[in-house]
């Protein structure tokens, strides 16, 4: 029978060749936690550390966080808004122990921040791509901002009837409720509870379920309103889920959400209005409402300025005619009498002239017309005379003493053949005597 | 004034009147009726904003 050595002699011997090998060293290792166990008040924490590939576990280590660890799990928590819990993959500083009797177990240091934080996020953009990618025509980013058919929704003018999506009995649902109810304005509101749990791996389907029973009755609302309460050790990343942050977006009615603290903003924030805590949401539907009744007396004052102004420039007008008329229509009056005097004078000095032309005028009309006349007379009496003689000479008289003969029948005068009648007898006058003959024959001359 | 008339016509209304009112477009005869009208509408509104016992008789059930 060969020598055989005590456990403990053996497992010493196992943890003096690992010390040997690892004493004082301490290593960068990726890895996946499960089996988290807290102790919160000791600040320890015990997990199970794992590798997978392809989803079979390929490594599997105990793991332990005593103090100084346990303090980066709180940093990682802060940092990240995410719960320390089984499923999230950390890269850790890690020292190898093994002792004989609690056997062997990675002791982690320290968690690296920036790796954490760049796991999350890129879970994150890959929800965002996919949201972008699927709803192309609804979804789309301006910068770091998201635009939806549910932000771009109008706010109702009013808001008075709230869904509101909340854990029962939470800090968040208790803070959006009492910060609402009892705002200092005194607005009246009505809030219709629809509560599911918030956090945890099925939260996300039990918010959507709750947003599929508001939106059943979606007339009923004018606004949904989404909290969660900030606890100092809060798991957000229900709220980063595709399937919540969809229905989100293209919900009938506006979304409000409060979700966490004032440094996280979810998927779920970007797609609809972030208000970053309970409380915040509450106080900004107040303020909506308030700043409709500012509206409204700011209306008012408009109106009864404006009525004022009317009024007063109206009765300016009035006033500048009352005052024009009085002013005006003794200033035509004067004026026309201006005038009317100004013609009479020019009238005056004017017809005194005309009667000067005039008579001047008049007087060369009359020395013309006289001196006229006496010369017209003149002629017309040599004209008389002339005339006179002129008759004189050719009166049948003057005539027939020249020895002309005229020849007359029935009391006529012939001077053509055609004129006789041969049975009458014709009367041949002569200067002194008239001669009656008989008509024999008519001989025509050439 | 109507009972079917909803907020957002009767805050509509209100500013219709206002603008008309600084435009002067209004007649001066209508001016004391617009101004009557406009603060009825605006009781109404102050009205559904402080009280919406009127509207939870509206949607229950």
């Amino acid at each position: 029978m060969s020598y055989a050595l005590s456990l403990s002699q053996l497992l010493n011997l196992v943890q003096d060749t690992l010390d040997a090998q690892f004493y004082g060293q301490a290593f960068w290792v990726k890895c996946e936690v499960t089996d988290v166990k807290r102790y919160d008040a000791k600040n320890w924490c015990f997990c199970r550390l794992l590798e997978k590939k392809g989803g079979q576990v390929v490594a599997e280590s105990p793991g332990v966080f005593w103090q100084q660890g346990y303090l980066h799990i709180r940093k990682f928590e802060q940092a990240t808004g995410r719960k320390f819990e089984n499923g999230i993959e950390i890269s850790a500083l890690a020292t190898v122990k093994f002792h004989p009797k609690f056997g062997f177990k990675l002791e982690i240091i320290e968690i690296d921040l920036s790796f954490a934080l760049g796991q999350m996020e890129l879970a994150r953009q890959a929800t965002i791509n996919k949201l972008l990618t699927d709803f192309p025509s609804k979804i789309r980013q301006e910068g770091d901002l998201f635009i939806t058919p549910n932000n771009q929704l109008e706010l109702p003018r009013i808001i008075q009837r709230v869904a509101l999506i909340a854990a029962n009995h939470s800090d968040g649902q208790r803070d959006f409720i009492q910060e609402l109810t009892q705002n200092a304005h005194g607005y009246p509101f009505r809030i219709t509870g629809f509560y599911t749990a918030v956090q945890g791996e099925t939260a996300p389907a039990g918010m959507i379920k709750q947003f599929e029973q508001v939106a059943a009755k979606a007339h009923l609302y004018d606004v949904v309103v989404l909290v969660r309460g900030g606890g100092s050790q809060t798991d957000l990343k229900p709220f980063d889920d595709f399937g919540l942050a969809s229905t989100i977006a293209l919900f009938p009615l506006p979304v409000l959400t409060g979700i966490g603290h004032d440094r996280n903003t979810s998927i779920a924030d970007l797609m609809a209005r972030q208000y970053k805590v309970p409380t915040k949401v509450a106080a900004a539907i107040v303020d909506h409402n308030h700043s409709l009744e500012l509206d409204l007396i700011n209306l008012n004052e408009r109106m009864e300025d404006a009525v004022t102004a009317l009024l007063f420039e109206k009765n300016q007008q009035l006033g500048r005619w009352e005052q024009q008329l009085q002013w005006i229509l003794p200033n035509r009056v004067a004026l026309r009498k201006q005038r009317i005097q100004h013609w009479e004078l020019l009238l005056t000095v004017g017809s005194e002239r005309i009667l000067q032309n005039n008579t001047r005028q008049l007087n060369q009309y009359q020395n013309q017309v006289e001196a006229g006349s006496e010369r017209y007379l003149r002629n017309i009496k040599s004209k008389l005379a002339n005339m006179d003689r002129l008759i004189e000479q050719l009166s049948p008289q003057t005539v027939l003493k020249r020895g002309f003969a005229l020849a007359e029948q029935d009391g006529k005068i012939i001077t053509d053949t055609s004129q006789l009648n041969l049975k009458i007898p014709l009367t041949t006058r002569l200067a002194h005597a008239s001669i009656e003959s008989t008509i024999l024959k008519i001989e025509t001359h050439e | 004034m109507s009972e079917k008339i909803t907020f957002d016509k009767a805050y509509a209304g209100i500013e219709e009147i206002v603008q008309q009112i600084e435009n002067e477009t209004i007649p001066l005869d209508q001016l004391a009726e617009k101004v009557k009208k406009a603060k009825e509408l605006i009781a109404f509104c102050n009205e559904k904003l402080r009280n919406i016992e009127a509207e939870l008789k509206d949607t229950k059930g």
